[in-house]
């Protein structure tokens, strides 16, 4: 992920904002004024505005700028509602049973939003750099395919070799991977451990065949390239929506809690509405 | 070998929706059916294709991304001949989050709903714990009036006004001496103070976020009656270690006229801050230390340091002055009783006149010979308007009682009204004793005193000394005084004799000479017991009661605030106006704890800061100033200290944000006023059961 001149400005532009309402609050605080009112009603807006984004997905259809402007009014309001939070809590850890339950999820949801947007930003030109491009909703038929294809070319070279050195080769090391995504952790960081122990695998097999079966071995090794190339793209594209995983419903328990937290310090502070 | 997985033709890639609640539950094995579950989760296939009918014949409809017509074709009947078998659907990857989500807002309201009925609902919903000072508090109504309303009661009180003032009764239902008024002072006596601090002020914005809420027209929080509520001040909630009495320097400027930017940047002057009040002890370290201490007479008594006479109080705050005997006694002590207080003294009259015209009075001393009336007289028989009459005239005429020869007959019935007077009085007080002062008093001056006051005032003074100076003065005063008040005719006698006493015994000044009642001549003295006298005391209070510069009572304060005058007290006792009359000044300043005033300095916390200058270092004597002037009234306001106003620089040398801290409550208090610890009332009898 690079970070860009915009990007950086637009961060500064959110700070700056979030800088302004901390004077704003400071000079409440010292007309004697209480500034969480302030500071925790821009925070509970701005928590709703960030919600609309779901809600923008959810109706394609409306002319309200497309999704991109959205998201990227999502990413930097984000980053100015973080700041607002350290403000509305006079930059000290709260103590109580609520708050610290919606500090703990606040938290929650700001470090998974900028680890999800981390990811929005990294995973698609990774998933971009390796195998075919595929849909995620798709994966589990492909792998299907991957598979069957692995099984008959096992049962055809021992037909066409009259020797069982690469169907056993296939079902002692291989058709259990095939099964199932795998290598999830070492897709994600990147390490290629895994394809590295087969090809070690493959090449010590081939010394041992006769053209007609390094021919079909080539054929299946072709097979485990391209079902971890699939395993590849499931994990980063399951990693691009499981954070939404923790985000989305931390949001909705943070906000919860919110109008909870908002009754009870309206009524028992006597600050009428 | 194609190894292309993913197409995106119409024919070989059917449509996918993410956003659908279910998938077909045979997707994880890579075989899903073409027509997917229905909106409830529902499996819909039946078979691969629905066979179409085209004349007498069933046609397969598999669409080509299912594989395409199969070969076998519909059977006989028209049905498809691969049907599907029965799948649990599973929910997609959104529905999941979705009822994740569903699930998370549930558990909070779950476990607010069940813990916060429960016995740690208080704790729950309880923005964190009380500070130390509150920690007694155990329960949120005991401050929240809105607490026991319920969850449907808070929601109410969100749109309802007045909760706050009903919690800020909670408040001063503890601290009773704090109201909402900002430093417990009226609307006036802040308008006075905000007057005087802007004659001060210089020429300052105040800190930059009051700059701005001036700017932006942010008032200052309050109620409709101008009043600060408790908690905008006392943030609760904090944690037990919180500070809840901290303020911010911009805190107090949002109400302060007079603003300024910090302590060392724009503070007014202190002016004559500490020295705006006279000193109830007067005592001129002008002249003590730059005259009398240099006096050869009194070198060695002099005081080596400061802290000779004035050490810190227990809280370091004022420092405090020593009591007279240590400090004063050496050089002033053996002055003290040297002139009595004279309570009674005949005046002398010109007999020989009195007696050739005639004129009754009775026994009357030869030897009387004082020119002046007792002031303590004058009170006793202020009753008396012919005495007041006869006094007045007296004085008007500038009669000459040793010489009555050519003065006119109203004169002389005011002498002879005079002389009646005194003999009555000593025959009222023989007659009816302390009780009579106690009368003629409340009459006479509108005093109240009780007995044990009157006695004060009378010293112990014995039957039967008052009774000796009846003997001698006025040997057949009883019978004279009941004729003279029967219209009788009283007899002239002269007493030629001055009373000598028992030969063999001392006199009575002698007698008195530790303090006490004697007789000298014609006069009744008190001699004081030295400095704290007693009686001395219970005059001067008496004198000094009354609000009135007139009066009976103004006379003997002039008499006793002669510095020259019996004891001299007032030399240094100064006498305050104070709202029920006038109050002398028996003590210095004593430390009150339980008082809370607008500026407080503690002295001990600066000692060893301080440097080879001692006390110096702030309080340089001003030997130009006329310390002495102050004492001329009963004014303690108008002061001329005996110090050059307080350098602030010096304080301002340290008092930064960054070195020893410049917050305004370092010096300064908002509540204002007297704070007496609360007391507990312990029931002694419960108790011991």
């Amino acid at each position: 992920m690079i970070i860009t001149k915009a990007h950086f400005v637009r961060i500064l532009i959110a700070l700056f904002l979030a800088g302004v309402v901390f004077v704003l609050s400071e000079t409440l605080d010292s007309a004697l004024w209480e500034p969480a009112y302030l500071t925790g009603w821009l925070l509970f807006g701005g928590m709703i505005v960030l919600t609309f984004l779901n809600v923008r997905k959810k109706l394609p259809f409306l002319p309200l700028f497309n999704v991109r402007s959205w998201v990227r009014v999502h990413i930097y309001l984000g980053w100015f509602i973080l700041a607002l939070f350290a403000i509305h809590l006079d930059f000290r850890v709260p103590n109580g049973g609520v708050e610290t339950t919606m500090a703990v999820l606040f938290v929650v949801v700001g470090v998974s939003g900028i680890f999800g947007a981390w990811l929005s930003k990294s995973f698609p030109r990774r998933l971009t750099r390796r195998g075919e491009e595929v849909i995620f909703e798709r994966i589990p038929v492909f792998a299907a395919q991957l598979r069957e294809a692995a099984d008959d070319l096992a049962s055809y070279s021992v037909e066409q070799t009259e020797s069982t050195s690469i169907a056993d080769f296939y079902a002692n090391n291989l058709k259990s991977w095939f099964t199932r995504p795998a290598d999830y952790l070492q897709h994600i960081v990147e390490l290629n451990t895994r394809q590295y122990k087969f090809d070690q695998e493959f090449d010590t097999l081939r010394r041992y065949l006769n053209p007609k079966e390094q021919e079909i071995v080539d054929e299946l090794h072709a097979l485990v390239r391209k079902k971890s190339d699939l395993d590849y793209h499931y994990a980063l594209q399951r990693t691009l929506k499981g954070w939404l995983f923790i985000h989305i419903p931390a949001t909705y328990a943070l906000l919860t809690l919110a109008a909870v937290h908002i009754v009870l310090v309206h009524a028992f502070t006597g600050a009428q509405l | 070998m194609n190894l292309k997985l993913q197409r995106f033709d119409y024919r070989s890639s059917k449509y996918e929706r993410p956003n659908q609640d279910w998938t077909c539950g045979r997707l994880a094995q890579g075989k899903p059916c073409r027509m997917g579950p229905g909106v409830g989760g529902v499996c819909r296939a039946m078979a691969e294709c629905r066979p179409l009918k085209k004349g007498d014949r069933w046609v397969c409809t598999r669409s080509d991304t299912s594989g395409g017509k199969c070969a076998t074709g519909p059977l006989p009947d028209g049905s498809c001949c691969n049907p599907i078998p029965p799948c649990s659907p599973q929910p997609s990857m959104r529905r999941k989050r979705g009822m994740l989500t569903r699930y998370a807002i549930a558990t909070i309201v779950g476990l607010l709903l069940i813990i916060g009925a429960g016995s740690y609902g208080d704790a729950l919903f309880s923005p964190g714990p009380l500070s130390s000072s509150h920690a007694e508090v155990g329960e949120c109504a005991d401050c929240h009036s809105v607490s026991e309303r319920g969850p449907l009661g808070w929601m109410n009180a969100m749109f309802s006004p007045h909760t706050e003032a009903e919690d800020v009764k909670n408040c001063v239902a503890c601290h009773t001496q704090r109201d909402g008024l900002a430093h417990n002072q009226t609307a006036d006596v802040l308008a006075a103070l905000s007057e005087k601090a802007m004659a001060r002020a210089n020429d300052s914005r105040g800190p930059f976020t009051t700059q701005i809420a001036a700017s932006l027209g942010v008032p200052v929080r309050t109620n409709a009656e101008g009043e600060v509520a408790c908690r905008s001040c006392h943030q609760e909630h904090r944690g037990i270690d919180a500070e809840i009495a901290e303020l911010t320097n911009a805190n107090c400027q949002s109400c302060h006229t007079a603003k300024f930017e910090s302590f060392s940047k724009g503070h007014p002057e202190f002016t004559s801050y500490p020295y705006e009040r006279r000193t109830r002890i007067q005592f001129n370290h002008q002249s003590h230390i730059s005259k009398y201490f240099q006096d050869d007479n009194f070198k060695n008594q002099a005081p080596a340091t400061c802290r000779t006479c004035h050490l810190p109080d227990d809280q370091g705050k004022l420092m405090l002055i020593g009591g007279f005997e240590e400090n004063c006694a050496a050089c002033h002590g053996e002055f003290i009783a040297d002139k009595p207080l004279i309570a009674l003294t005949l005046p002398g009259l010109d007999l020989e006149t009195l007696e050739e015209y005639e004129i009754r009075i009775g026994e009357w001393p030869v030897y009387a010979e004082a020119e002046e009336f007792s002031p303590i007289v004058d009170v006793l028989l202020a009753g008396d308007e012919d005495y007041v009459a006869a006094r007045a005239a007296l004085l008007e005429e500038e009669i000459d009682l040793f010489d009555l020869t050519e003065v006119e007959d109203e004169i002389m019935e005011h002498v002879v009204t005079i002389v009646w007077a005194y003999k009555g009085l000593i025959y009222d007080i023989l007659t009816e004793g302390p009780a009579l002062i106690q009368e003629r008093l409340a009459e006479n001056t509108g005093v109240e005193l009780s007995a044990e006051s009157v006695n004060a005032l009378i010293g112990n003074l014995h039957l039967d000394t008052l009774t000796q100076v009846q003997e001698d003065w006025f040997p057949d005063l009883y019978a004279e005084v009941e004729a003279y008040r029967d219209d009788l005719t009283v007899s002239a006698l002269l007493i030629e004799d001055e009373p000598e006493g028992n030969e063999f015994t001392t006199d009575s000044e002698t007698w008195s000479e530790g303090g006490g009642w004697f007789t000298e001549g014609y006069s009744l003295n008190y001699k004081l017991s030295g400095h704290g006298d007693d009686v001395m005391q219970a005059w001067l209070n008496l004198a000094a009661s009354p609000a009135a510069d007139e009066g009976p009572l103004a006379e003997v304060l002039n008499q006793l605030a002669d510095a020259k005058g019996p004891g001299g007290c007032i030399t240094c006792h100064s006498i305050d106006t104070v709202e029920e009359g006038k109050a002398v000044n028996w003590h210095g300043r004593k430390a009150e704890p339980q008082v809370a005033v607008f500026s407080e300095f503690v002295h001990a916390k600066h000692f060893s800061l301080i440097g080879d200058q001692g006390c110096a270092t702030c309080h340089q004597i001003d030997s130009e100033a006329d310390y002495e002037g102050s004492f001329a009234d009963y004014d303690s306001s108008s002061f001329v200290s005996n110090f050059k106003p307080l350098d602030q620089q010096v304080c301002a040398d340290c008092h930064t944000a960054e070195v020893a801290g410049n917050t305004c409550t370092m010096c300064h208090n908002y509540h204002v006023g007297v704070f007496p610890p609360a007391a507990v009332d312990t029931d002694m009898m419960a108790a011991g059961q």
